[in-house]
């Protein structure tokens, strides 16, 4: 006889039963190998890479949109490349009067009677610095009056007031008060450089009314470029205190530029990107309407949209750059679109096409820059989602434009590169792309 | 007579099962076999019937397999039945072995007497399993470069077969039943090429991944089918049960939204023959057998590029052994061995003999509680599929366990 069994506990009892069993995740059965696929069928890869005159048109080159006061580092150079010399003039802050110390617990305030002996303190872009062998840094109080807005390796002052050249182009020099020798690899001298002032010259520069300071470079050809700016590093004496009585004292930089010669080359037929005047070159692509199949039964033509495109890349061939431009360390490039060529220089740049690197904490693409190395034999940005954008919405070609922005990546305007990268005047498109295999019914 | 509220009930059980079987649905996949014609075929066997190697019909006291539309007719009461099924599986190829493990819901099935010679039920039962995935890995040489490649086929999906039966009792020991069946299903396929350039070259910089090549198509299927059967016990110890289902053309056409090129296909479901019969040989054990014919071959030309089907057959044979007959609570042991002839051919139809087979061993437990109204049912099976010149090989370690409740 069958007991009373309510058909709710039943289903209680298969829920709880077999529920758990449901959740179970599990991977269907994979074999390894191509003996599965129905009808044998994988799909097929091509690459093609097309010459530059088959889809590039170059539309200029533009510079000048930045200069030296327009970035947060310094350059000191030395007949770079056998070129290049970069100067760094600066005005320190004013010294302090008044120095505050504790002394047996109390807190006082004192004028100062005098300095000590200092440093001058910056930090070095270890990257960005190289040198051929030992390279001398040279400390001089400048040796005439300069503007630091407008002052330039040929002129003192350089406004629209009037023009003043320096009597020795690059900053005329007066009274040395420093010098170091740097080894050949500036890596190992650390990040942090240290250029040793005696008293007398932290007094000479503590004075009313001191010009400022020339930073050069002497011996070996090479460049310094450093992180930031230049400051004194002092001790200053109270005038109630004992003898021995030193307080640290910083003074920061008031004013610094660095000045240079030769200015960035322009004007080849290269393809130039970035640099201290912003070099940028505008270029157009036009997309090809059909991609060349070759397989064992002959060559036929596949319009480019109903391929799947893997990879679409803009390939690019390194060419010397002139003048000691040429990068020492890495250098973060893009491209991005631009609206109305014919503007020429003064054309708006639109968002950036190389493909994203990631995705930000608020789900925002991360346009990187793609770094061009020195060194590179082919320089390759990747365009694939643009191009593929572009052939969805029938779309014939773009205006692009090629330039070092590092702010998209580094959120830093400032960080941009003294060095240039230039490209040969034939650029490459290469396709990857795969064949439509469409899955059929048995 | 059953209460309208218990009916109603009973179908809220049934309704909440068949969510819980289109929940595992992305699960159902049991062997690499399913990537030839049609699928795996996988029938809606109960734990009893597993256990007794795969004798769903002709059983003493019926049963709540998807075999006979008459079995049902043996009930006492309202039931249901709930039958879950893992699988462990290794499938062998030439150069390359794969193992995992699949879970599934094969059959539901609530069956409602009405008065004391109808029987009435509805069922949810596995037929197609077209879930599988294959991967294959090359290399592609460019100027330059070289990219490892990696090309996937997967494809998820079956058919299952939806029933609704209904059985008389003629007699004490004669039934019959008839059924109607809808098949439905879809199966998703996708194709997919994805391209490696190697080690990003910084993590700052574009990674250089290539973008995947990937194209999919879904097709539902849908047909109706019917089947009749019989059950008759002319003696306590003997039970026979014959059976035979048949549909009309299984059609599969692309769902909107799929891939705009792909095109329909239809094929014939065969009829297929069912068999059965049980004769206590002690007072405490039987012994069940049963066989099964299945007409595939008529689908033959709508497979020809997938290499075609051949008739397949069955025959099982198991023995139940049940020392406790006299108390409420008993377990019966089961035994029993399967062999099957596998419809859908493994290579191309200039591989002549490259038809599969399966063969299983079995074994089962089972748990008469609560007076009879709960029945619980293990089984395990030990099998293997291949043979003839197919190149895959498979052994499988497979338990079902159903939940059989009654209610009054």
């Amino acid at each position: 006889m069958l007991r009373r069994f309510s058909l709710g506990k039943a289903l209680a009892l298969a829920l709880t039963t077999f529920l758990p069993a449901a959740a179970c995740t599990d991977e269907p059965p994979t074999a390894a190998g191509g003996e599965l696929f129905p009808g044998g069928r994988v799909p097929s890869t091509f690459e093609v890479v097309l010459p530059a005159d088959s889809f590039a048109q170059r539309l200029g080159v533009f510079s000048g949109y930045t200069g030296p006061r327009d970035v947060s580092y310094l350059l000191v150079a030395n007949r770079f490349d056998g070129t290049l010399d970069a100067h760094v003039l600066a005005r320190l802050s004013e010294f302090p009067a008044t120095v505050t110390y504790t002394r047996g617990g109390t807190t006082r305030t004192d004028s100062i009677a005098a300095f000590g002996s200092g440093n001058l303190f910056v930090r070095i872009d270890t990257l960005a610095s190289t040198a051929a062998g030992p390279l001398e840094l040279q400390v001089w109080e400048v040796g005439e009056t300069y503007h630091p807005g407008s002052a330039s390796w040929q002129f003192a002052v350089d406004t629209v007031g009037g023009r003043v050249p320096w009597r020795e182009p690059g900053g005329t020099r007066g009274v040395l008060l420093s010098r170091l020798t740097l080894a050949a690899n500036a890596r190992q001298q650390g990040d942090s450089l240290l250029i040793p002032l005696d008293s007398v010259a932290v007094q000479r520069i503590a004075r009313s009314g001191f010009p400022g300071l020339l930073i050069t470079a002497a011996g070996a050809q090479g460049r310094l470029q450093t992180l930031g700016s230049v400051s004194l590093r002092t001790g200053a004496h109270p005038r109630g205190a004992t003898p021995d009585t030193t307080i640290a004292t910083t003074v920061e930089a008031a004013t610094q530029v660095f000045v240079y010669n030769p200015d960035q080359p322009t004007g080849s037929e290269a393809y130039e990107a970035g640099g201290i005047r912003s070099a940028r070159t505008l270029f157009r692509v036009n997309l090809p309407a059909a991609v060349p199949v070759c397989r064992e039964g002959g060559c036929t033509r596949i319009p480019l949209r109903d391929v799947t495109l893997n990879e679409v890349s803009l390939l690019f061939r390194p060419s010397t750059v002139p003048g000691g431009f040429r990068p020492v360390g890495p250098v973060q490039l893009v491209v991005r679109r631009v609206a109305e060529p014919a503007l020429g220089r003064r054309a708006p740049l639109g968002e950036a096409i190389n493909d994203i690197a990631g995705v930000d904490t608020r789900g925002n693409a991360i346009f990187a820059g793609v770094r061009f190395a020195p060194g590179d034999t082919v320089f390759t940005i990747p365009i694939t989602a643009f191009i593929t954008r572009s052939v969805q919405s029938d779309s014939t070609g773009a205006s692009l434009a090629l330039l070092a922005d590092p702010g998209l990546l580094l959120g830093d305007p400032a960080a941009i590169p003294f060095s240039a990268a230039w490209f040969q005047p034939a650029p490459r498109l290469r396709i990857l792309f795969t064949l439509p295999e469409r899955p059929v019914l048995p | 007579m059953i209460k309208p509220n218990r009916t109603l009930r009973a179908l809220g059980v049934l309704f909440a099962g068949a969510a819980l079987l289109s929940g595992a649905g992305s699960a159902a996949a049991q062997s690499l076999f399913a990537s030839r014609g049609l699928g795996y075929l996988n029938p809606p066997l109960d734990g009893r019937a597993r256990g007794l190697g795969g004798v769903g019909l002709g059983l003493p006291g019926g049963g709540l397999s998807l075999v006979n539309p008459a079995a049902i007719a043996a009930l006492p009461a309202p039931a249901l039945g709930v039958t879950f099924q893992p699988d462990f599986y290794n499938s062998r190829l030439p150069g390359s072995e794969t193992e995992g493990s699949t879970a599934r819901f094969p059959l539901l099935h609530a069956a409602f007497p009405l008065g004391t010679r109808w029987t009435t039920s509805v069922a949810y039962g596995s037929y197609l399993d077209q879930t599988w995935a294959a991967e294959r890995s090359d290399s592609l040489r460019l100027p330059g470069r070289t990219l490892a490649v990696t090309d996937r086929f997967a494809s998820h999906g079956g058919v299952t077969r939806l029933r609704v039966s209904g059985a008389y009792s003629l007699t004490e020991r004669l039934a019959i039943g008839v059924s109607a069946d809808l098949y439905t299903g879809s199966v998703r396929d996708t194709l997919s090429r994805r391209l490696d350039p190697g080690v990003p070259d910084s993590l700052l910089l574009n990674t250089g991944v290539l973008v995947p090549a990937r194209y999919g198509a879904e097709w539902s299927y849908r047909s109706v089918g019917a089947s009749a059967g019989v059950r008759w016990a002319p003696s306590d110890a003997l039970n026979l049960a014959a059976a035979v289902s048949g549909g009309a053309t299984l059609k599969a056409r692309p769902i909107e939204g799929s891939d705009s090129l792909a095109v329909g296909k239809d094929y014939t479901i065969p009829l297929t023959f069912d068999v059965g019969a049980s004769g206590r040989v002690t007072p405490s054990a039987i012994v069940a057998l049963a066989a099964q014919w299945s007409g595939w071959s008529a689908a033959n030309d709508d497979l020809a590029s997938a290499g075609g089907a051949r008739d397949s057959w069955m025959v099982a044979a198991g023995v139940e052994w049940d020392a406790s007959q006299a108390d409420e609570r008993s377990f019966p042991v089961r035994l029993g061995a399967r062999y099957s002839a596998l419809p859908f051919r493994w290579g191309s139809t200039q591989d002549g003999n490259a038809f599969p087979g399966e063969r299983a061993l079995t074994a089962g437990l089972g748990a008469r509680l609560a007076g009879g109204a709960a029945l619980v049912d293990l089984a395990a099976e030990r099998g293997w599929r291949g043979g003839g010149d197919s190149v895959l090989d498979e052994s499988y370690w497979r338990a079902t366990l159903t939940l059989t409740l009654l209610g009054r």
